[in-house]
């Protein structure tokens, strides 16, 4: 495929992601008076003429209800996103795990919001608690788990080292990181979970988000997702 | 009552689908979008693509301090590639998903040259990256993207 044809379809991709109609409306009311505008504005349509200093000062009552309104909620955003981060968790710590977990989610759904999870704790790169250097070192130092951390039978001639692990949660449940190397330098993180109702319904299958390859599976009663950089 | 201008729903449109570039996530684009369009305002505009692209440029550098948007030179040696034994469904997704496999860095240049159709010293001057490395954060976006149409017509396997 050449470039040409290639950057049409990557231009008619683009082209199709639209604003969604509401979140237009909200953004243009935050700089859309113009009722008070048009009497005093040119026939020229450039953005830059339905704007000036006094838009905010304006006389006109709903205009200044509105901007106000949008001015606090400007201002004060990072408080009212940490009360309803605080309200959301709250909920969900007063919520059973597995209620959350079968939140109307199908199987595509929960798969990708597992490889979401999984990249984003690839990406975060935390350092390792337990400097394991095998699946039977681990077992003996990562003792709040409920389930035995196993090698997969994938890996036999992988040729991965180990370089340690930590816990991490996958769906809310505790989970092991393990992070490895490859014969190229390259860093792979491995996860390892109990298999519950869900977990076990999703299909083996793999995933590309944030850059970050995933490959998800089960064995030996386990679930497995194994994360590498998608380059 | 008037209506607003065309002009400035085309320019939410064309920030958004560049904040989609770079974030690949529609709540994360409209977020991106809101918070430099908030900016602009409050700052008086100017209110024009460049603008609006700079302001959601710097937004997302601020809010992702660990990706810089900087690109990373290469590795020169040869990467195992471990689609060796992945392998991927064929659907209708399969850019979504090449284009997911893309670093932010390299989807925005792609972006920047295939949808807006800047040339690569445009992109330079925008990014404030040199001439050469845009070069090549294009051509690596559009290897990478080759390579998932190419595996679309691998055969699957079970």
């Amino acid at each position: 495929m050449n470039d040409k044809r290639l950057n049409g379809h990557i231009k008619n991709y683009y082209q199709d992601k639209e604003l969604a109609s509401d979140k237009l409306e909200q953004l243009l009311s935050l700089s859309n008076s113009t009722d008070d505008h048009d009497s005093d504005t040119t026939t020229n349509k450039s953005p830059e003429n339905y704007f000036h200093k006094n838009y905010f000062h304006k006389n006109n009552a709903t205009n200044k209800k509105t901007a106000s309104l949008t001015q606090y909620l400007v201002r004060h955003k990072f408080s009212i996103a940490a009360s309803a981060c605080l309200f959301v968790l709250i909920t969900l710590l007063a919520t059973p795990v597995n209620l959350y977990i079968n939140k109307n989610f199908s199987n595509k759904e929960l798969a990708i919001l597992v490889s979401e999870e999984i990249a984003l704790n690839h990406n975060k790169q935390l350092s390792i608690e337990f400097s394991a250097k095998s699946f039977a070192e681990l077992r003996k130092e990562m003792t709040k788990l409920d389930f035995t951390p196993i090698s997969s039978a994938r890996f036999k001639n992988a040729g991965l080292n180990f370089l340690g692990a930590r816990y991490c949660s996958i769906q809310g449940q505790l989970a092991a990181q393990i992070k490895l190397v490859d014969k190229n330098g390259i860093i792979q993180t491995l996860y390892q979970t109990q298999l519950n109702d869900k977990l076990q319904s999703l299909p083996e299958k793999n995933y590309v988000v944030d850059g970050v390859r995933i490959k998800q599976w089960q064995e030996n009663g386990l679930f497995f997702g194994l994360a590498t950089a998608a380059e | 009552m008037g209506k607003p201008s065309a002009n400035l729903k085309e320019l939410l449109q064309q920030g958004y689908r560049y904040a989609m570039s770079i974030t690949h996530n529609k709540s994360r684009a409209e977020d991106l979008l809101q918070d430099a369009w908030v900016a602009i305002m409050r700052a008086d505009g100017p209110h024009n693509k460049n603008y609006l692209f700079s302001s959601i440029r710097s937004h997302y550098i601020n809010q992702n301090k660990r990706d810089r948007l900087v690109p990373i030179v290469p590795l020169e040696n040869e990467v195992e590639d471990l689609r060796d034994d992945l392998f991927f469904d064929i659907d209708n997704e399969i850019l979504e998903q090449a284009l997911a496999a893309l670093r932010p860095v390299e989807r925005e240049t792609l972006f920047l040259s295939a949808v807006e159709g800047y040339t690569a010293q445009e992109i330079a001057d925008f990014t404030k990256q040199p001439r050469g490395t845009i070069l090549s954060l294009i051509h690596r976006a559009q290897k990478k993207v080759r390579q998932y149409f190419k595996g679309e017509f691998k055969e699957v396997k079970p």
